[in-house]
């Protein structure tokens, strides 16, 4: 029997009708041009050139290393301003606490204090009842 | 140029290529270009019907792959069903863009007129395919292109286009009804019925 050839016969089945037509296809695929060829391994290198730029720049630390940065900046700074905060008050204090200061720098306020009575004539009093 | 069809490539040498263009071997990024460019090209231009916008498109895609190549995972994916799961993706998205662009700017089909004297040729009857592959529904296109000229196996199509082994053998029998009704009236005027 001789072996049927498709592309002769009106009613051929789907897959057998097209098969001819693929087979037509794939006997002439589109092909690149060496232009194209040229470019796309012109990209490649630029890409390759890219990463060798950036392996050579230090690289950025990571968040966690960003936030205990910044948390050690804003000590040292809380630091100095409570330093200079402090001096400040010791240099010109303000009416408010010139007194206090006075008391503190000239020493009398222990003294002071070793002369306080605990224990008022009204308390004595309560007491004695 | 002639490259070697994605399935013939193993793995294992796909793999180390990339690994050797990651780490800076011009001689790899060289021969992946000869290697694969033949057919990501060849895939585009036949879901695209254009060879401009299928040489953009393969651009692009290798583009994709220069960038990932670092952070490739080995046997995670192969590297020819990636690059066409890429390249097919760009492709429908320049479709999908073509379609709802203005009328004028729409693809249109060569005007392939008969003559009785002219001599046909394969690539006649390869023109007449694309015409009537262009006027299939993407997936349907897209499916019958990676079954039947890409000749790729139903579980490669599935895991490139995402869908079942099942979903792929109906996208491909849908697309080829619809070829065979288009290109039944083609057999004649493209010399079939005269050879034999």
């Amino acid at each position: 029997m001789p072996k049927r050839d498709d592309r002769d016969s009106p009613v051929a089945a789907p897959d057998t009708e097209l098969d001819a037509w693929f087979a037509a296809a794939r006997a002439a695929p589109p092909e690149p041009t060496s232009d194209l060829m040229a470019r796309i391994a012109g990209d490649a290198f630029a890409e390759q050139d890219r990463r060798a730029e950036q392996a050579l720049v230090p690289s950025r630390p990571g968040l966690v290393a960003r936030w205990v940065s910044a948390l050690r900046r804003a000590e040292v700074a809380g630091l100095v301003a409570a330093t200079v905060a402090g001096l400040w008050l010791g240099i010109a204090p303000p009416d408010s606490v010139a007194g206090v200061v006075d008391t503190v720098w000239s020493g009398s306020a222990a003294r002071d204090t070793a002369f306080v009575d605990p224990l008022s004539a009204y308390d004595l009093a309560l007491l004695e009842e | 140029m002639i490259g070697v069809p994605l399935d013939v490539m193993t793995e294992t040498d796909e793999e180390d290529l990339l690994a050797r263009y990651a780490a800076g071997d011009r001689g790899a990024a060289r021969a992946l270009t000869i290697r694969l460019t033949p057919a990501v090209f060849a895939h585009a231009t036949r879901l695209l019907g254009d060879r401009a916008e299928a040489e953009d498109v393969t651009q692009e895609a290798f583009l994709k792959l220069w960038r990932i190549a670092p952070d490739w995972r080995r046997g995670e994916a192969r590297i020819g069903t990636w690059l066409y799961r890429v390249t097919a993706n760009l492709c429908i998205d320049r479709l999908r863009k073509r379609r709802t662009g203005p009328l004028d700017e729409a693809h249109e089909p060569e005007d392939d007129a008969p003559s009785v004297e002219r001599q046909l040729t394969d690539a006649d009857r390869a023109t007449a395919l694309q015409d009537a592959l262009d006027a299939l529904p993407e997936r349907q296109r897209q499916a019958v292109v990676l079954r039947h000229l890409d000749g790729l196996g139903n579980p490669e199509i599935a895991a490139i286009m995402d869908i079942s082994p099942r979903a792929v053998e109906s996208l491909t029998a849908r697309g080829k009804r619809a070829l065979a009704e288009m290109l039944g009236a083609r057999r004649e005027e493209l010399g079939y019925a005269e050879e034999g």
